[in-house]
């Protein structure tokens, strides 16, 4: 068996060689595939890691009155030092909240330079204890409605419920594009495989007269296929680790960017372990798809 | 080794390439087999290793009937013939090494094996020196030595040859035949396929002429008795 893989994937690799331009197709589409697979892939992780990563720690804001009582405040303030699922809070006064915004959006310094009135509330920035159940949230939410002096309690859950299903649709859409190209792998591994049988026509007929088995004729092919799959695959990896080192760049030298603190996470190795697998894959079904529909008259003894 | 049991092989319809042939070889016979181009030689050869089915007859080849032998047995039976083809039959993308040994690595014998017997029958062809070279790298009377070289790489016990001196000079082929001589007296039947009088003149062996696809003369027993 050792002998025979052995024979398969040094007549394979030969075969690859010598066919290297033609090869260059089927590696480049599958490649293009298992790029495109990736990335999806590489992309729904991230956002759901970002997803995820924010609801862990439910951060809600308190905007307060501008004429809120001192009492008002200290109530409040109070209730929340209180709370059993608060784990840190922090008061905004009005000038501190624009001092914040001056600082965030330097830009738009000039707009409020040209207020006589200082627009942003005073607010406390609450953080409730990780894992706390957005059931909680709501409860907390209920309670503080009964407070003196509260302008809005302010959760962005719409914004983060609707990221999360984004980074669902992101991946799936990844499977569904990634079924398509893997399809037209499999067709373009076929059709270069049975080019390749054209070029070692010659070759497998004086394979037969010597007396060589069908599966030691088969198995180059097979072998073949395979390792352009798995090449191919391995090419397409390769590419999408390059564009994760260069978003990873492009995300650290813009730390003003919406997400410029996210560090993205490269795919994890068992899902790199698939993708080379569903190139080895491809190839082995388009292999064998090749080889029963067209090459199996010819490879055949009768 | 070999029985023709009135065997019959046509192309088109009442047109026979054989008709009605009918001989036995025995182990260790060197048999030639001879006529003009288009008398059949080819395609009789061709029944033996089984490219070709008969269209009636059987056919017998070391106790095998190769008229009705199983697909999933017709590569055995070719790896225990050597077939020297006409048209020498080499891989043009594998060196000299490779195509002498090919058959040898599908029976999964290891590399250093493999080049001892490559050097022992390359020896015995004189080419010992070109192992590197591809087919198209060397003259056709060494391709065809080539091609001897392969068929006898792996001790078969049957040897069949078509026209395997057409492409060399006297000397040369007088070299071959002797070769063949050689493995001959090792037990090998040998069955060359000829139209060189002159070579089966001198080499005095059992003689099989073929006639538009007629047995016309076998010289079996005959020479069995100038040999005695």
């Amino acid at each position: 068996m050792l002998q025979f893989l052995y024979f398969s994937l040094s007549e394979a690799v030969t075969s690859l060689w010598r066919t290297r331009i033609l090869n260059l197709l089927s590696l480049g589409t599958i490649m293009f595939a298992m790029f495109i697979l990736g990335s999806f892939m590489f992309v729904g992780l991230n956002l759901q890691n970002l997803a995820l990563d924010w609801q862990k720690q439910i951060q809600f804001n308190i905007f307060l009155n501008d004429d809120i009582s001192e009492e008002a405040r200290a109530e409040i303030q109070a209730y929340l030092g209180k709370s059993f699922f608060v784990d840190s809070f922090t008061f905004l006064s009005k000038d501190q909240a624009r001092a914040r915004f001056d600082e965030k959006f330097a830009a738009y310094e000039k707009v409020t330079e040209n207020l006589e009135d200082n627009p942003f509330p005073a607010s406390f920035e609450v953080f409730l204890l990780r894992g706390t159940k957005q059931q909680t949230y709501t409860t907390l939410k209920d309670e503080l409605k009964s407070f003196a002096g509260i302008e809005e309690v302010y959760y962005d859950e719409e914004v983060f419920r609707r990221l999360g299903m984004f980074a669902g649709f992101i991946q799936m859409a990844g499977w569904f594009f990634g079924v398509i190209v893997i399809f037209s792998s499999i067709f373009t591994i076929s059709n270069v495989l049975k080019l390749t049988f054209f070029t070692r026509r010659e070759e497998v007929d004086i394979m037969k007269l010597v007396g060589a088995s069908r599966a030691y004729i088969r198995g180059p092919f097979i072998v073949e296929g395979v390792l352009q799959g798995f090449l191919g695959a391995g090419a397409g990896v390769f590419l999408v680790y390059s564009g994760y080192l260069m978003v990873g760049r492009f995300l650290t030298g813009n730390t003003s960017f919406i997400l410029g603190n996210l560090e993205p996470e490269f795919l994890p190795m068992q899902w790199v372990v698939l993708i080379l697998l569903a190139g080895g894959f491809s190839g082995l079904l388009g292999s064998l798809f090749s080889l029963h529909q067209f090459l199996e008259e010819h490879i055949s003894y009768h | 080794m070999i029985r023709f049991y009135h065997v019959y092989q046509s192309y088109q319809k009442d047109v026979f390439a054989l008709s009605d042939i009918s001989f036995t070889i025995n182990p260790g016979e060197f048999i030639f087999l001879t006529g003009p181009s288009g008398a059949g030689k080819t395609t009789l050869l061709k029944l033996i290793i089984r490219e070709e089915v008969p269209k009636k007859g059987q056919i017998l080849v070391n106790g095998q009937n190769v008229s009705s032998i199983p697909v999933s047995k017709i590569p055995r039976l070719r790896r225990s013939i050597g077939v020297v083809f006409q048209d020498f039959k080499l891989i043009r993308s594998k060196t000299v090494f490779e195509n002498v040994t090919f058959v040898l690595k599908t029976l999964g014998i290891d590399l250093k094996e493999r080049r001892r017997r490559a050097h022992n029958v390359l020896k015995m062809v004189g080419l010992q020196h070109k192992t590197h070279f591809y087919p198209l790298e060397l003259s056709g009377g060494e391709q065809q030595r080539v091609a001897v070289a392969r068929a006898i790489v792996n001790d078969p016990v049957l040897l069949l040859a078509d026209e395997p001196t057409g492409n060399l000079d006297p000397d040369r082929a007088a070299d071959i035949m002797a070769l063949f001589e050689k493995i001959n007296r090792k037990g090998t039947t040998v069955l060359v396929a000829t139209h060189d009088r002159d070579m089966i003149q001198r080499m005095r062996k059992r003689v099989i002429s073929l006639t538009a696809g007629r047995l016309d003369h076998d010289s079996g027993s005959q020479v069995q008795v100038e040999e005695s």
